[in-house]
Protein backbone atom coordinates (compact mmCIF):
# COMPACT_ATOMS: atom_id res chain seq x y z
CA UNK A 1 0.00 0.00 0.00
CA UNK A 2 1.29 3.42 -0.80
CA UNK A 3 1.10 6.04 2.05
CA UNK A 4 1.81 8.86 0.17
CA UNK A 5 0.81 8.91 -4.04
CA UNK A 6 1.88 12.17 -5.84
CA UNK A 7 1.01 12.74 -9.32
CA UNK A 8 1.51 15.16 -11.82
CA UNK A 9 1.70 17.88 -9.19
CA UNK A 10 2.24 21.19 -10.22
CA UNK A 11 2.94 24.27 -7.92
CA UNK A 12 2.68 28.30 -9.07
CA UNK A 13 3.61 30.69 -6.73
CA UNK A 14 2.84 34.47 -7.67
CA UNK A 15 4.34 37.75 -7.22
CA UNK A 16 3.22 39.66 -4.41
CA UNK A 17 1.86 43.14 -7.06
CA UNK A 18 2.43 41.77 -10.34
CA UNK A 19 0.77 38.28 -9.77
CA UNK A 20 3.11 36.85 -12.37
CA UNK A 21 3.14 32.91 -12.23
CA UNK A 22 6.32 30.98 -10.64
CA UNK A 23 6.38 27.47 -11.59
CA UNK A 24 7.70 25.76 -8.53
CA UNK A 25 7.25 22.32 -8.59
CA UNK A 26 6.55 20.67 -12.59
CA UNK A 27 4.47 17.80 -13.06
CA UNK A 28 6.06 15.73 -10.23
CA UNK A 29 5.16 12.35 -9.76
CA UNK A 30 6.02 9.73 -6.78
CA UNK A 31 5.13 7.44 -4.15
CA UNK A 32 5.80 6.56 -0.87
CA UNK A 33 5.15 2.64 0.18
CA UNK A 34 4.15 2.10 3.55
CA UNK A 35 7.18 1.25 6.05
CA UNK A 36 9.81 2.71 3.76
CA UNK A 37 12.04 5.57 4.34
CA UNK A 38 12.00 7.91 1.45
CA UNK A 39 14.49 11.28 1.11
CA UNK A 40 13.80 13.85 -1.07
CA UNK A 41 17.01 15.74 -2.04
CA UNK A 42 17.37 18.73 -3.91
CA UNK A 43 19.52 22.19 -3.94
CA UNK A 44 18.27 24.74 -2.22
CA UNK A 45 14.85 26.41 -3.91
CA UNK A 46 14.23 22.61 -5.43
CA UNK A 47 10.82 22.96 -3.90
CA UNK A 48 11.52 20.19 -1.19
CA UNK A 49 9.87 21.95 1.42
CA UNK A 50 6.64 22.94 -1.26
CA UNK A 51 6.40 19.60 -1.84
CA UNK A 52 6.10 18.81 1.73
CA UNK A 53 3.93 21.59 2.85
CA UNK A 54 1.43 20.31 -0.44
CA UNK A 55 1.62 16.74 0.95
CA UNK A 56 0.36 17.89 4.29
CA UNK A 57 -2.23 20.18 2.42
CA UNK A 58 -0.71 23.69 3.71
CA UNK A 59 -0.48 24.32 0.34
CA UNK A 60 -3.25 23.62 -2.34
CA UNK A 61 -1.73 22.14 -5.94
CA UNK A 62 -2.42 24.09 -8.98
CA UNK A 63 -2.85 20.93 -10.56
CA UNK A 64 -1.90 17.75 -10.46
CA UNK A 65 -3.16 15.25 -7.10
CA UNK A 66 -1.56 14.33 -3.54
CA UNK A 67 -3.17 11.71 -1.59
CA UNK A 68 -2.69 10.43 1.75
CA UNK A 69 -3.66 7.18 2.56
CA UNK A 70 -5.46 6.89 0.07
CA UNK A 71 -7.73 10.40 1.01
CA UNK A 72 -6.97 13.95 -0.50
CA UNK A 73 -4.30 15.65 1.75
CA UNK A 74 -6.83 18.53 2.75
CA UNK A 75 -8.43 15.64 5.15
CA UNK A 76 -8.52 16.64 8.22
CA UNK A 77 -9.39 12.90 10.03
CA UNK A 78 -6.25 12.04 7.43
CA UNK A 79 -3.97 14.14 9.84
CA UNK A 80 -4.66 12.74 12.58
CA UNK A 81 -2.02 9.77 11.48
CA UNK A 82 0.88 12.22 10.33
CA UNK A 83 3.17 13.70 12.46
CA UNK A 84 5.32 16.75 10.83
CA UNK A 85 8.40 18.43 11.79
CA UNK A 86 9.04 22.09 9.92
CA UNK A 87 12.26 23.21 8.82
CA UNK A 88 14.15 25.18 11.93
CA UNK A 89 11.00 24.92 13.67
CA UNK A 90 9.87 28.18 15.67
CA UNK A 91 7.87 27.45 18.66
CA UNK A 92 5.79 30.04 20.92
CA UNK A 93 8.50 31.55 23.41
CA UNK A 94 6.25 32.10 26.02
CA UNK A 95 5.61 28.70 26.30
CA UNK A 96 8.18 25.89 27.59
CA UNK A 97 8.55 22.35 26.39
CA UNK A 98 6.03 20.89 28.22
CA UNK A 99 3.15 23.64 27.65
CA UNK A 100 3.96 22.93 23.89
CA UNK A 101 3.66 19.09 24.00
CA UNK A 102 0.53 19.69 26.25
CA UNK A 103 -0.60 22.46 23.33
CA UNK A 104 -0.20 20.16 21.03
CA UNK A 105 -2.01 17.17 22.38
CA UNK A 106 -4.97 18.78 22.78
CA UNK A 107 -4.94 19.74 19.39
CA UNK A 108 -4.38 15.79 18.68
CA UNK A 109 -7.27 15.04 21.27
CA UNK A 110 -5.11 13.45 23.74
CA UNK A 111 -6.70 13.68 27.06
CA UNK A 112 -5.61 12.74 30.84
CA UNK A 113 -3.07 10.15 32.03
CA UNK A 114 -2.22 8.87 28.26
CA UNK A 115 -1.46 12.65 27.52
CA UNK A 116 1.16 13.01 30.55
CA UNK A 117 2.40 9.29 29.76
CA UNK A 118 3.12 10.29 26.46
CA UNK A 119 4.68 13.22 27.03
CA UNK A 120 6.58 12.15 29.69
CA UNK A 121 7.71 9.35 27.59
CA UNK A 122 8.50 11.20 24.43
CA UNK A 123 10.60 13.91 26.40
CA UNK A 124 12.37 11.06 27.97
CA UNK A 125 12.75 9.92 24.17
CA UNK A 126 14.32 13.63 22.77
CA UNK A 127 16.03 13.33 26.02
CA UNK A 128 14.58 16.78 27.26
CA UNK A 129 12.97 15.37 30.43
CA UNK A 130 15.67 17.99 32.42
CA UNK A 131 14.58 20.67 30.03
CA UNK A 132 11.04 20.44 29.64
CA UNK A 133 10.37 23.33 31.69
CA UNK A 134 12.55 25.82 30.34
CA UNK A 135 10.53 28.36 28.29
CA UNK A 136 11.20 27.39 24.06
CA UNK A 137 12.60 30.97 24.14
CA UNK A 138 15.64 30.42 26.27
CA UNK A 139 16.43 26.90 23.95
CA UNK A 140 19.22 26.30 22.02
CA UNK A 141 18.35 25.26 18.43
CA UNK A 142 19.09 21.40 19.18
CA UNK A 143 16.55 21.50 21.72
CA UNK A 144 14.12 22.91 19.89
CA UNK A 145 14.74 20.37 16.93
CA UNK A 146 13.94 17.83 19.82
CA UNK A 147 10.97 19.20 21.06
CA UNK A 148 10.01 19.37 17.67
CA UNK A 149 10.63 16.01 16.43
CA UNK A 150 8.97 15.34 19.98
CA UNK A 151 5.60 16.79 19.16
CA UNK A 152 5.91 15.25 15.56
CA UNK A 153 5.44 11.59 17.44
CA UNK A 154 2.75 12.81 19.91
CA UNK A 155 -0.20 10.72 18.13
CA UNK A 156 2.18 7.90 17.16
CA UNK A 157 1.74 8.68 13.62
CA UNK A 158 1.99 6.27 10.73
CA UNK A 159 3.75 8.65 8.22
CA UNK A 160 6.31 10.93 9.86
CA UNK A 161 7.56 14.08 7.73
CA UNK A 162 10.70 15.78 8.71
CA UNK A 163 11.89 18.64 7.09
CA UNK A 164 15.59 19.05 7.52
CA UNK A 165 15.17 17.44 10.97
CA UNK A 166 19.03 17.84 11.59
CA UNK A 167 20.11 20.89 9.88
CA UNK A 168 21.96 23.01 12.17
CA UNK A 169 22.49 20.50 15.03
CA UNK A 170 25.78 19.53 16.31
CA UNK A 171 27.10 15.66 15.65
CA UNK A 172 25.94 14.85 19.28
CA UNK A 173 22.44 16.20 18.37
CA UNK A 174 22.19 15.27 14.66
CA UNK A 175 23.45 11.34 16.08
CA UNK A 176 19.95 11.26 18.64
CA UNK A 177 17.75 12.60 15.87
CA UNK A 178 19.06 9.84 13.67
CA UNK A 179 18.48 7.26 16.35
CA UNK A 180 15.14 8.30 16.84
CA UNK A 181 14.41 7.90 13.40
CA UNK A 182 15.87 4.57 13.37
CA UNK A 183 13.85 3.59 15.80
CA UNK A 184 10.75 5.00 13.89
CA UNK A 185 11.99 2.77 11.14
CA UNK A 186 12.20 -0.18 13.32
CA UNK A 187 8.75 0.16 14.41
CA UNK A 188 7.83 0.32 10.70
CA UNK A 189 6.68 3.97 10.19
CA UNK A 190 6.70 5.68 7.10
CA UNK A 191 9.24 8.35 7.14
CA UNK A 192 9.72 11.29 4.12
CA UNK A 193 12.09 13.41 4.78
CA UNK A 194 13.71 16.79 3.13
CA UNK A 195 18.13 17.09 4.21
CA UNK A 196 20.77 18.14 3.05
CA UNK A 197 23.04 15.92 4.82
CA UNK A 198 23.97 13.37 2.72
CA UNK A 199 25.70 11.01 4.94
CA UNK A 200 22.15 10.54 7.31
CA UNK A 201 20.39 10.53 4.06
CA UNK A 202 22.69 7.56 3.13
CA UNK A 203 22.47 5.36 6.40
CA UNK A 204 18.50 6.37 6.76
CA UNK A 205 16.73 6.40 3.41
CA UNK A 206 15.47 3.36 1.62
CA UNK A 207 14.72 5.55 -1.43
CA UNK A 208 15.84 9.14 -2.64
CA UNK A 209 14.21 11.26 -5.45
CA UNK A 210 16.28 14.55 -6.25
CA UNK A 211 14.38 17.56 -7.03
CA UNK A 212 16.18 19.89 -8.82
CA UNK A 213 14.14 23.19 -10.04
CA UNK A 214 10.29 21.80 -9.51
CA UNK A 215 11.32 18.50 -11.27
CA UNK A 216 12.32 15.14 -9.88
CA UNK A 217 15.86 14.20 -11.69
CA UNK A 218 16.02 10.87 -10.38
CA UNK A 219 14.24 8.32 -8.05
CA UNK A 220 16.09 5.44 -6.90
CA UNK A 221 16.83 3.07 -4.30
CA UNK A 222 19.77 3.83 -2.13
CA UNK A 223 21.30 0.41 -2.00
CA UNK A 224 21.28 0.69 -5.81
CA UNK A 225 23.21 3.88 -5.79
CA UNK A 226 25.84 2.79 -3.11
CA UNK A 227 26.22 -1.29 -4.60
CA UNK A 228 26.44 -0.70 -8.25
CA UNK A 229 30.08 1.29 -7.82
CA UNK A 230 29.85 3.85 -10.02
CA UNK A 231 29.03 6.18 -6.92
CA UNK A 232 31.36 6.40 -3.81
CA UNK A 233 28.59 7.34 -1.75
CA UNK A 234 25.13 9.03 -1.93
CA UNK A 235 26.92 12.38 -2.25
CA UNK A 236 28.61 11.51 -5.22
CA UNK A 237 25.50 10.21 -6.82
CA UNK A 238 23.62 13.46 -6.32
CA UNK A 239 26.75 15.94 -7.51
CA UNK A 240 26.15 13.82 -10.92
CA UNK A 241 22.46 13.92 -10.89
CA UNK A 242 22.26 17.84 -9.93
CA UNK A 243 25.54 18.03 -13.12
CA UNK A 244 23.21 16.12 -15.69
CA UNK A 245 21.34 17.89 -17.89
CA UNK A 246 20.14 15.08 -19.68
CA UNK A 247 18.13 14.21 -16.35
CA UNK A 248 15.42 16.39 -17.29
CA UNK A 249 12.76 14.38 -19.53
CA UNK A 250 13.95 11.12 -17.84
CA UNK A 251 10.74 8.66 -17.38
CA UNK A 252 11.18 7.59 -13.76
CA UNK A 253 10.02 4.14 -12.46
CA UNK A 254 7.79 4.55 -9.50
CA UNK A 255 9.42 3.05 -5.84
CA UNK A 256 7.85 -0.05 -6.05
CA UNK A 257 9.08 -0.81 -9.60
CA UNK A 258 12.53 -0.23 -8.71
CA UNK A 259 14.68 -3.39 -8.82
CA UNK A 260 17.27 -3.34 -5.69
CA UNK A 261 20.54 -4.75 -7.46
CA UNK A 262 22.28 -6.58 -4.80
CA UNK A 263 22.94 -5.93 -1.10
CA UNK A 264 19.83 -5.60 1.03
CA UNK A 265 17.58 -3.12 1.01
CA UNK A 266 17.55 -1.32 3.68
CA UNK B 1 -14.88 22.60 20.55
CA UNK B 2 -11.91 20.69 22.14
CA UNK B 3 -9.15 22.30 19.67
CA UNK B 4 -10.95 25.53 19.67
CA UNK B 5 -10.63 25.78 23.30
CA UNK B 6 -7.29 24.56 23.12
CA UNK B 7 -6.13 27.44 21.02
CA UNK B 8 -8.02 29.86 22.86
CA UNK B 9 -6.19 28.53 25.86
CA UNK B 10 -2.70 28.83 24.61
CA UNK B 11 -3.32 32.43 22.78
CA UNK B 12 -4.36 33.56 26.34
CA UNK B 13 -1.43 32.25 27.64
CA UNK B 14 0.51 34.55 24.59
CA UNK B 15 -1.66 37.44 25.48
CA UNK B 16 -1.00 37.69 29.65
CA UNK B 17 2.30 36.71 29.25
CA UNK B 18 3.05 39.78 27.19
CA UNK B 19 4.34 42.61 28.93
CA UNK B 20 2.78 45.25 26.63
CA UNK B 21 -0.70 44.55 28.27
CA UNK B 22 0.48 45.36 31.83
CA UNK B 23 2.07 48.61 31.15
CA UNK B 24 -0.93 49.31 29.00
CA UNK B 25 -3.10 48.05 31.93
CA UNK B 26 -1.42 50.17 35.01
CA UNK B 27 -1.67 52.76 32.54
CA UNK B 28 -4.91 52.41 32.10
CA UNK B 29 -5.94 51.95 35.47
CA UNK B 30 -4.15 55.18 36.95
CA UNK B 31 -6.12 57.13 34.12
CA UNK B 32 -9.59 55.79 35.70
CA UNK B 33 -8.17 57.18 39.27
CA UNK B 34 -7.39 60.05 37.47
CA UNK B 35 -11.14 60.57 36.04
CA UNK B 36 -11.35 61.23 40.44
CA UNK B 37 -9.03 63.54 40.77
CA UNK B 38 -10.42 65.74 38.18
CA UNK B 39 -14.07 65.11 38.72
CA UNK B 40 -12.98 66.15 42.47
CA UNK B 41 -11.19 69.74 41.21
CA UNK B 42 -14.17 70.28 39.03
CA UNK B 43 -16.98 72.98 39.50
CA UNK B 44 -20.40 71.60 39.18
CA UNK B 45 -21.02 68.06 38.00
CA UNK B 46 -18.15 66.38 39.01
CA UNK B 47 -19.89 62.91 38.99
CA UNK B 48 -20.30 62.98 35.09
CA UNK B 49 -16.92 63.98 34.62
CA UNK B 50 -15.49 61.22 36.95
CA UNK B 51 -17.66 58.70 34.83
CA UNK B 52 -17.39 60.08 31.48
CA UNK B 53 -13.56 60.13 32.19
CA UNK B 54 -13.62 56.60 33.83
CA UNK B 55 -15.59 55.16 30.67
CA UNK B 56 -13.34 56.45 27.96
CA UNK B 57 -10.24 55.62 29.63
CA UNK B 58 -11.66 51.58 29.80
CA UNK B 59 -12.89 52.18 26.12
CA UNK B 60 -9.76 53.81 24.74
CA UNK B 61 -7.39 51.62 26.19
CA UNK B 62 -9.57 48.56 25.98
CA UNK B 63 -9.46 49.44 21.94
CA UNK B 64 -5.52 50.32 22.07
CA UNK B 65 -4.96 46.75 23.56
CA UNK B 66 -7.48 44.95 21.10
CA UNK B 67 -5.95 46.38 18.27
CA UNK B 68 -2.51 46.12 19.22
CA UNK B 69 -2.92 42.52 19.39
CA UNK B 70 -6.00 41.45 17.69
CA UNK B 71 -3.56 43.01 14.56
CA UNK B 72 -0.52 40.85 15.35
CA UNK B 73 -2.24 37.38 16.29
CA UNK B 74 -2.52 35.35 13.42
CA UNK B 75 0.43 37.25 11.41
CA UNK B 76 2.59 36.14 14.09
CA UNK B 77 1.62 32.40 13.56
CA UNK B 78 2.28 33.17 9.82
CA UNK B 79 5.57 35.29 10.12
CA UNK B 80 7.00 32.89 13.06
CA UNK B 81 5.75 29.73 11.40
CA UNK B 82 4.20 28.30 14.07
CA UNK B 83 0.89 27.90 11.89
CA UNK B 84 2.45 25.02 10.43
CA UNK B 85 2.57 22.78 13.36
CA UNK B 86 -0.95 23.64 14.21
CA UNK B 87 -2.58 23.13 11.01
CA UNK B 88 -0.52 20.03 10.21
CA UNK B 89 -2.64 18.55 13.19
CA UNK B 90 -6.64 17.39 12.71
CA UNK B 91 -8.02 21.09 13.08
CA UNK B 92 -10.23 23.01 10.41
CA UNK B 93 -8.38 26.81 9.85
CA UNK B 94 -12.12 27.77 11.08
CA UNK B 95 -11.45 26.37 14.53
CA UNK B 96 -7.86 28.02 14.92
CA UNK B 97 -9.30 31.24 14.28
CA UNK B 98 -12.34 30.88 16.63
CA UNK B 99 -9.65 29.84 19.21
CA UNK B 100 -7.67 32.89 18.49
CA UNK B 101 -10.93 34.90 18.86
CA UNK B 102 -11.97 33.72 21.90
CA UNK B 103 -8.77 33.31 23.00
CA UNK B 104 -8.41 37.28 22.61
CA UNK B 105 -12.00 38.15 23.73
CA UNK B 106 -11.61 36.51 27.04
CA UNK B 107 -7.85 38.36 27.78
CA UNK B 108 -9.87 41.72 26.72
CA UNK B 109 -13.20 40.52 29.17
CA UNK B 110 -9.88 39.62 32.37
CA UNK B 111 -8.55 42.92 31.72
CA UNK B 112 -11.97 45.21 31.28
CA UNK B 113 -13.02 43.44 34.36
CA UNK B 114 -10.04 44.75 36.53
CA UNK B 115 -10.58 48.49 34.90
CA UNK B 116 -13.94 48.52 35.20
CA UNK B 117 -13.79 47.13 38.89
CA UNK B 118 -11.14 49.85 39.84
CA UNK B 119 -13.95 52.47 38.13
CA UNK B 120 -16.94 50.89 39.64
CA UNK B 121 -15.15 50.54 43.53
CA UNK B 122 -14.14 54.53 43.04
CA UNK B 123 -17.99 55.54 42.05
CA UNK B 124 -19.03 53.09 44.87
CA UNK B 125 -16.84 55.64 47.33
CA UNK B 126 -18.48 58.44 45.77
CA UNK B 127 -21.72 57.43 46.58
CA UNK B 128 -23.09 57.43 43.58
CA UNK B 129 -26.70 56.69 42.71
CA UNK B 130 -27.78 53.03 42.28
CA UNK B 131 -29.27 53.84 39.08
CA UNK B 132 -26.36 55.41 37.69
CA UNK B 133 -23.72 52.88 39.36
CA UNK B 134 -26.11 50.11 37.36
CA UNK B 135 -26.13 52.27 34.22
CA UNK B 136 -22.20 52.62 34.29
CA UNK B 137 -22.13 48.97 34.81
CA UNK B 138 -24.00 48.19 31.60
CA UNK B 139 -22.03 51.04 29.96
CA UNK B 140 -18.99 48.86 30.84
CA UNK B 141 -20.66 45.33 29.70
CA UNK B 142 -21.59 47.43 26.24
CA UNK B 143 -18.43 48.67 25.69
CA UNK B 144 -16.92 44.93 26.20
CA UNK B 145 -19.04 44.02 23.32
CA UNK B 146 -17.49 46.95 21.06
CA UNK B 147 -14.31 45.43 22.09
CA UNK B 148 -15.20 41.83 20.81
CA UNK B 149 -16.59 43.50 17.68
CA UNK B 150 -12.74 45.42 17.18
CA UNK B 151 -11.28 42.03 18.01
CA UNK B 152 -12.89 40.18 15.60
CA UNK B 153 -12.02 43.15 12.60
CA UNK B 154 -8.00 43.33 14.03
CA UNK B 155 -8.26 39.41 13.07
CA UNK B 156 -9.40 39.62 10.16
CA UNK B 157 -6.84 42.16 8.70
CA UNK B 158 -4.47 40.43 10.84
CA UNK B 159 -5.22 37.04 8.51
CA UNK B 160 -3.94 39.00 5.09
CA UNK B 161 -1.98 42.30 6.35
CA UNK B 162 0.85 43.19 8.60
CA UNK B 163 0.60 44.12 12.16
CA UNK B 164 1.02 48.25 11.20
CA UNK B 165 -1.26 48.01 8.18
CA UNK B 166 -3.74 45.96 10.38
CA UNK B 167 -3.65 49.09 12.89
CA UNK B 168 -4.36 51.45 10.52
CA UNK B 169 -7.47 49.50 8.83
CA UNK B 170 -8.66 48.68 12.46
CA UNK B 171 -8.16 52.43 13.90
CA UNK B 172 -9.80 53.56 10.84
CA UNK B 173 -12.99 50.84 10.97
CA UNK B 174 -13.08 52.21 15.24
CA UNK B 175 -13.26 55.58 14.12
CA UNK B 176 -15.79 55.53 11.26
CA UNK B 177 -17.53 53.02 14.11
CA UNK B 178 -18.04 55.63 15.96
CA UNK B 179 -18.96 58.72 13.64
CA UNK B 180 -21.25 56.34 11.65
CA UNK B 181 -24.60 57.97 12.83
CA UNK B 182 -23.29 61.33 12.60
CA UNK B 183 -21.76 61.04 8.73
CA UNK B 184 -25.28 59.93 8.08
CA UNK B 185 -26.96 63.17 9.86
CA UNK B 186 -24.29 65.14 8.09
CA UNK B 187 -25.06 63.51 4.75
CA UNK B 188 -29.34 64.36 5.53
CA UNK B 189 -28.17 67.75 5.15
CA UNK B 190 -26.37 67.66 1.41
CA UNK B 191 -28.14 67.84 -1.85
CA UNK B 192 -26.08 65.78 -3.54
CA UNK B 193 -28.14 62.22 -4.17
CA UNK B 194 -24.74 60.76 -4.46
CA UNK B 195 -23.28 61.53 -1.54
CA UNK B 196 -26.39 60.32 0.51
CA UNK B 197 -26.30 57.27 -1.29
CA UNK B 198 -22.77 56.78 -0.65
CA UNK B 199 -22.70 57.69 2.79
CA UNK B 200 -26.27 55.30 3.36
CA UNK B 201 -23.98 52.46 1.90
CA UNK B 202 -21.10 53.09 4.49
CA UNK B 203 -23.68 53.13 7.27
CA UNK B 204 -24.83 49.60 6.67
CA UNK B 205 -21.29 48.24 5.70
CA UNK B 206 -19.22 49.48 8.36
CA UNK B 207 -20.57 48.62 12.28
CA UNK B 208 -22.12 51.66 13.87
CA UNK B 209 -20.32 51.31 17.44
CA UNK B 210 -22.55 54.80 19.08
CA UNK B 211 -24.94 51.88 19.59
CA UNK B 212 -22.38 50.35 22.54
CA UNK B 213 -22.11 53.83 23.59
CA UNK B 214 -24.53 55.08 26.55
CA UNK B 215 -22.39 57.09 28.69
CA UNK B 216 -23.97 60.29 27.31
CA UNK B 217 -27.39 59.43 29.04
CA UNK B 218 -25.79 58.46 32.59
CA UNK B 219 -26.17 61.34 34.29
CA UNK B 220 -29.45 61.82 33.25
CA UNK B 221 -31.36 60.48 36.58
CA UNK B 222 -34.65 59.60 33.65
CA UNK B 223 -32.96 57.60 31.67
CA UNK B 224 -33.90 54.11 32.37
CA UNK B 225 -31.79 51.65 29.43
CA UNK B 226 -34.76 48.98 28.75
CA UNK B 227 -34.18 45.35 28.28
CA UNK B 228 -35.46 44.71 24.61
CA UNK B 229 -33.33 48.01 23.54
CA UNK B 230 -30.15 46.41 25.42
CA UNK B 231 -30.95 42.97 23.71
CA UNK B 232 -31.24 44.69 20.79
CA UNK B 233 -27.39 46.10 21.06
CA UNK B 234 -26.16 42.88 22.14
CA UNK B 235 -28.03 41.03 18.97
CA UNK B 236 -26.05 43.50 16.67
CA UNK B 237 -22.90 42.97 18.04
CA UNK B 238 -23.41 39.04 18.13
CA UNK B 239 -24.62 39.10 14.14
CA UNK B 240 -21.87 41.77 13.00
CA UNK B 241 -18.95 39.94 14.73
CA UNK B 242 -20.21 36.76 13.69
CA UNK B 243 -20.30 38.37 10.42
CA UNK B 244 -16.27 39.88 10.91
CA UNK B 245 -15.33 36.09 11.56
CA UNK B 246 -17.37 34.28 9.01
CA UNK B 247 -15.58 36.40 6.10
CA UNK B 248 -11.97 36.21 7.90
CA UNK B 249 -12.99 32.00 7.63
CA UNK B 250 -13.48 32.36 3.88
CA UNK B 251 -10.73 33.96 3.59
CA UNK B 252 -8.32 32.14 5.64
CA UNK B 253 -9.73 29.25 4.23
CA UNK B 254 -8.14 29.95 1.07
CA UNK B 255 -4.90 31.43 1.98
CA UNK B 256 -2.09 28.97 1.49
CA UNK B 257 1.23 29.64 3.95
CA UNK B 258 4.06 29.31 1.19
Amino acid sequence: MNIIEVNNLVKYFYSEFKRTPIKILDEITFSVPQGVTFGLLGPNGAGKTTTMKVILGLLKPSSGSVSIMGKKSTDKHMRAKIGYMPESPYFYTYLNGYELLSFCSDLLGLKGKKKKERIDELLETVGMTSRAYTRLGKCSKGMLQRIGIAQSLLNDPELVMLDEPMSGLDPLGRKDIRDIIISLKQQNKTIFFNSHILSDVQELCDYVAVLKLGKILDLESTSNIINNKKFNNLEDYFIHIIKDETLVDKNLKPVEEIVVLSGEEK
Amino acid sequence: MDKITAIAKNTFKETIRDRILYVILIFAILMCLLAVILGSLSIGNNIKIIIDFGLASINIFGVILAIFIGTSLVFKEIDRRTIYIILSKPIDRWEFLLGKFFGLSFTMTIIVALMSAVFLLMLFVYNIPLNQLYLAFVSVVLILMELYLIVAVSILFSSFSTPLLSMVFASCIWLIGHFNPVMLELANFSNNAMILNLVTLFHYIFPDLSVFNIKNNIDNFEYVINLPDLGLKFLYGIVYTSIILLITMFSFNRKEFN
